[in-house]
């Protein structure tokens, strides 16, 4: 079966399982109306027995999933549709990726972060997004591993700190407040808000004991969904939320329009690894982490590079 | 709980819903701390593995499931294996038999 014909057959599946899954709460819904409940509590029960509709659907569907394939679908409709809205970025990626330079040794490089809007972070020219440079092939990598961020944090003496996101966004569910619903997540080193310079309007950032595996779950949330399912409760932080069916601690609200790393964020989580497709022995090997970092008050891009080439 | 769907096709062909109710009421009930929803990943899984097999009623909008032969040899096999582990247990457990 071509890679087209699995698509296909998948989309089938997936929308005869929403039809099942809605055919399954009717049946439900009949049979307690029958007990002489009112539409609107058979209703409220069925559901309630049924479990989370939108994350049983999510685990019937990857089931059929190829991962890669289709995170990477997703990841081409994303970019295709965000990079007319923002030219400069686009101009940026462009110029980025077109810049090249032989060699044959792989090595850091580091690409000034114009991608980030100069005025919303302090110091923006402090500043760096990182990637890796593979000369044999001329390519340009932006993936780390955990363990190879690790390293350059105990290392590298050019930084004032290193970061690391997930590369992807993470489809997140939040459930337990009116509808279930699927929110754009990132998966962020606890230390993203000292890099980026940055304060929460409310609460607190992440400690750095909360990216160790095993720490409780805790979140972020953007102002935007403060305001829109928190009603912009001043009291939220410290309260629940049930994220991908695991209460989450809210430890903070972001300002308005911040958008790191991806436009449209609504959730952030600390252990930039820890994702979920991925098995938890294998986390710190995969190269699944952009990283970015602070440089150091006195010591500029060029002092970095060179000492990301003495390592390399 | 994919054993347990492969055990109660092989007596009839259910909806999904009666599959749930099935399962809940054979099971005196243990299962219904399990939410009714938790069924479907395990038979889109048996779907993919062809241990089941999912028709569309032509006079319902009812999908029902049919054990496959590869899903019958399955769960025979499988009942074996719970059998055989239960008899270890069975035989670890037993006092002064060894």
């Amino acid at each position: 079966m071509s890679w087209l014909e699995g698509l296909f057959k998948r989309r089938r599946v997936y929308a005869e399982l929403s039809e099942e899954i809605r055919e399954h709460l009717q049946e439900k819904i009949e049979e307690l109306l029958a007990t002489g409940m009112s539409r609107k509590e058979a209703a409220a029960a069925a559901r309630r027995e049924f479990g989370n509709v939108a994350l049983i659907e999510e685990d019937s569907r990857e089931v059929w999933r190829w991962p890669s394939m289709e995170d990477l679908a997703t990841d081409v409709r994303y970019g295709l549709r965000i990079l007319p809205k923002r030219p400069t970025f686009t101009l940026t990626v462009v110029l980025t990726l077109a810049i090249g330079i032989g060699g044959n040794t792989a090595m850091f490089t580091l690409i000034r972060a114009v991608l980030l809007k100069p005025l919303e972070y302090r110091d923006p020219d402090r500043l760096v997004s990182l990637s890796l440079k593979d000369f044999h092939q001329n390519k340009r990598d932006g993936s780390f591993t955990l363990k190879r961020v690790d390293e350059m944090r105990a290392s590298s003496k050019a930084f004032s700190a290193i970061g690391a996101f997930l590369k992807l966004p993470e489809n997140i569910s939040l459930s337990g407040r009116r509808e279930p619903e699927a929110l754009v997540g990132a998966r962020v080193s606890a230390n993203f808000l000292d890099i980026l310079n940055v304060k929460p309007r409310l609460g607190r950032s992440f400690l750095e004991e909360e990216d160790a595996p095993g720490a409780p779950p805790v979140a972020m949330i953007s102002g935007r969904l403060w305001r829109r399912v928190f009603q912009g409760d001043p009291q939220v932080v410290g309260k629940t939320a049930t994220l991908n069916a695991t209460p989450h601690i809210i430890i903070g609200v972001l300002p308005d329009n911040f958008a790191f790393p991806f436009v449209g964020t609504d959730i952030w989580m600390a252990r930039p690894a820890e994702w979920s497709v991925i098995p938890p022995g294998a986390r710190p090997h995969v190269t699944i982490l952009n990283g970015f970092a602070r440089l150091q008050p006195q010591v500029s891009l060029q002092q970095a590079q060179a000492e990301l080439y003495r390592r390399a | 709980m994919g054993d347990m769907i492969l055990r109660t096709l092989k007596r009839q062909p259910p909806d999904g819903y009666a599959l749930a109710q099935h399962i809940s009421g054979t099971s005196n009930d243990v299962l219904q701390i399990i939410e009714e929803g938790s069924l479907y990943p395990v038979l889109q899984r048996l779907l993919k593995e062809e241990l089941v097999k999912a028709e569309w009623s032509i006079s319902s909008t009812h999908r029902t499931y049919q054990l496959t032969a590869k899903g019958a040899k399955h769960g025979e096999h499988e009942v074996s294996r719970f059998e055989n582990m239960l008899e270890g247990i069975t035989g670890v457990l037993a006092p002064g038999e060894s």
